[in-house]
């Protein structure tokens, strides 16, 4: 993006502790560190660190690159995250987390509001506005009380493990832009796909009512 | 027939708009003291939470004074959410969320207290203001140039009579009463202008939502929108709410009018009849362009960003992709309905998410725990060992233990020349060494492996600090051989 800056960053630095052997400048050290921390660079809401994210944005790549990680750049809704490089050889970097059928079928609901309601700025969810839309997701056999507490557990996975949502008060929800990018068509149609593929299987051969839940074959993972 | 439509017609209305339904509410008092304290000043956008905060407050003193109020104020702040008082919106500073009153409380708001402070409508400076208005749409929209002038000459001699008239003495400024009632009427038409704006932005943010929601979901409007959004049409800008804001904007932004207007305010806020004002009345005043100006400015970037967002979300096609998507979406949730009967909520399906984080566990984060943090300020001194002494530690047992080997072995030397002995019997030949815990020791003793009379006896025993004691108890025996 800014190739004429590249050069800047090669340049012997004063070191910033004793024995320090990067070259880079501080912030965009800093900036790196907060990509591979994750979840994301916010543009708006670290605007120095997106700043310095946008000058280095070379050296970054290709520090990152190091790292068997891709840059993911959005330059319209300033904020940047990396995943794993696209290659079948390269080691992985970044987790990935098994997702349970109430986890996908959350991830397409925030999904879907993220879609809806993104033209007015930063969106804020209700837990209890999307525990209403999953509620058709209950079977009749299935007891109230413990379809709630997988909710739950889903919802704070949202949080702590896929960190999709971010808290924005009580039971309130801020969905990550991020989000826009890591549940995109080919990922929905899988989705759709395995679905289906349970609907199919489910009702002849019945192998789901059985805990534990070990047994499926990540056979269409890499699909996804 | 005329009436039966309007009643209809506010038949209708009265379902649908919030106002009335604030007005009709049992609660009105409660909403409207509460949330035109808090909302309806100078503060007029709250963190949520903390507004849950005062609101708790304030219903914990309601309730002391009598008032049943069940809810929480989050449960209220929910239920007037629902029922369109409140508006909630991301907070521009903070991460969470922010409230405030919606354009339609703020009217109910403002007529209770209108009520509650009743101010006589029909004044001199309303009717004077008003004829001034007729007069100015009068000449402004004369069709005739040559009326128009001579109106306006007319206005002239009229100026021209008063400056004589003041040159000559004869005109007094107004009596401070008069001068009070009309400073208030303008206070409570300025204090009207800011509500509006809360109106202009409900507008702008409505026709946002419905211009994306046309692009996104309408195939036949959609392709009009896109067109006009590329021709540069700003579509918000053109909407009625659009131009009706722009036209005040530019007056308020007008750094000519600003400055003759704040001028005008000084001078006002110093005449002697400025002290009977309230120290509210006069902050509203000085500070009526500062806060139209801000709201004024809000509202132009939320303009700004939503047409922005507009056009770019046309150029860049995204609109495309997010139709696909939604259609992709809604077949996937479609689907899960009918897998939902054959997958546990819990149980893996064969996909995972890659997430945009790298888990940083390295052994270089751990911190050895460091003595030296928690040093200790006194000198430490190290105790000498020594060995033991073996009858220091048994008489140190002795101190917190009942000695039941000693006990055992003087019941049963008693009961080598004896058939039976009681408690005190066995004390008689073998005094308590341990005080009352040797008394103890044998009781348990018998209790557990001897009999207990119907008499009762005396036992005595010299305390371990050297007092004699005695006490009755029922008497126990020992039979045979304790162990």
């Amino acid at each position: 993006m800014t190739t004429v800056q590249d050069g800047d960053a090669g340049d012997a630095r004063e070191p910033l502790w004793p024995g320090d052997a990067g070259t880079l400048p501080d912030p965009t050290r800093r900036v790196l560190l907060r990509l591979v921390r994750g979840p994301y660079l916010s543009g708006a809401r670290e605007p120095q660190l997106w700043a310095a994210l946008l000058t280095d944005e070379s050296p970054i790549r290709e520090r990152l690159a190091e790292l068997f990680l891709d840059l993911v750049v959005d330059p319209t809704n300033e904020f940047a995250f990396v995943r794993n490089a696209p290659s079948e050889q390269a080691p992985n970097a970044v987790r990935s987390e098994r997702l349970t059928f109430l986890d996908t079928a959350m991830l397409l609901v925030l999904r879907h509001t993220l879609l809806s309601e993104e033209g007015r700025g930063r969106v804020i969810v209700g837990q209890a506005d999307v525990f209403e839309q999953l509620a058709v997701y209950r079977t009749p056999d299935r007891d109230e009380k413990d379809f709630a507490a997988r909710l739950n557990s889903s919802w704070h996975k949202m949080h702590n493990k896929l960190r999709v949502l971010h808290r924005a008060g009580e039971d309130r929800a801020e969905i990550s832009p991020v989000l826009r990018l890591i549940v995109d068509a080919d990922q929905v149609r899988a989705i759709t796909a395995e679905f289906e593929r349970i609907a199919r299987e489910g009702s002849s051969a019945g192998t789901y009512d059985v805990e534990p839940a070990e047994s499926v074959e990540p056979a269409e993972e890499d699909e996804a | 027939m005329p009436a039966v439509a309007r009643t209809l017609r506010l038949t209708q209305l009265k379902e649908a708009d919030a106002a009335w339904r604030l007005l009709d509410a049992d609660s009105a008092p409660v909403v409207a003291g509460l949330l035109g304290h808090h909302l309806g000043g100078d503060e007029r956008r709250v963190d949520a939470e903390e507004f849950y905060e005062r609101l708790d407050a304030d219903l914990e003193r309601l309730r002391d004074q009598g008032l049943t109020l069940p809810l929480s104020a989050k449960g209220y702040c929910a239920q007037w959410r629902a029922a369109g008082f409140l508006t909630r919106r991301a907070s521009v500073e903070s991460r969470g969320e922010t409230l405030e009153l919606s354009p339609d409380a703020i009217v109910a708001i403002r007529f209770i207290e209108g009520r509650a402070a009743p101010r006589s409508s029909a004044t001199e400076s309303r009717l004077a203001s008003l004829a001034a208005q007729v007069r100015r749409l009068a000449i402004d929209t004369d069709p005739d140039t040559a009326t128009r002038i001579a109106l306006l000459e007319e206005e002239i001699e009229r100026i021209e009579r008063r400056i004589r008239a003041l040159q000559a003495g004869d005109e007094a400024p107004l009596d401070e009463s008069r001068v009070l009632e009309r400073v208030r009427d303008l206070l409570a038409q300025a204090a009207d202008v800011p509500d509006d704006f809360a109106r202009v932005r409900a507008d702008f943010e409505a026709l946002n939502t419905a211009l994306r929601q046309k692009i996104v979901e309408s195939d036949a409007a959609q392709a009009t929108v896109v067109d006009e959004v590329f021709r540069g049409v700003d579509h918000i800008a053109e909407s009625e709410a659009g131009r009706s804001f722009g036209a005040l904007s530019q007056l308020v932004l007008d750094p000519a009018l600003g400055a003759a207007f704040e001028a005008d305010v000084r001078r006002v806020l110093d005449r002697g009849f400025a002290r009977r004002l309230s120290p509210a009345e006069r902050r509203l005043l000085r500070s009526f362009l500062t806060t139209l100006k801000a709201r004024s400015a809000e509202i132009h970037d939320v303009i700004t960003v939503f047409a922005r967002a507009l056009r770019r979300y046309v150029q860049s096609h995204d609109y495309q992709q997010d139709r696909v998507l939604r259609s992709l979406l809604r077949d996937a949730q479609h689907a899960g309905v009918q897998a939902s009967p054959h997958i546990r909520p819990w149980h893996p399906i064969g996909l995972s998410l890659d997430l945009s984080a790298v888990e940083l566990s390295t052994v270089g984060a751990l911190e050895l725990d460091d003595p030296a943090e928690f040093a200790a300020t006194d000198e430490v001194t190290a105790a000498v060992v020594t060995v033991a002494d073996l009858d220091e530690l048994r008489a140190l047992a002795r101190e917190t233990e009942i000695d039941f080997d000693e006990l055992t072995r003087n019941v049963n030397d008693v009961l080598s020349q004896l058939p039976s002995c009681t408690v005190a019997e066995v004390l008689a030949h073998h005094p308590a060494t341990q005080g009352v815990a040797s008394v103890i020791g044998l009781l348990t003793l018998a209790a557990a492996q001897g009999t207990v009379d119907d008499e009762l006896e005396s036992v005595a025993w010299t305390s371990t600090a050297g007092v004699p004691r005695a006490a009755v108890i029922p008497a126990h025996r020992f039979t045979g051989e304790v162990t």
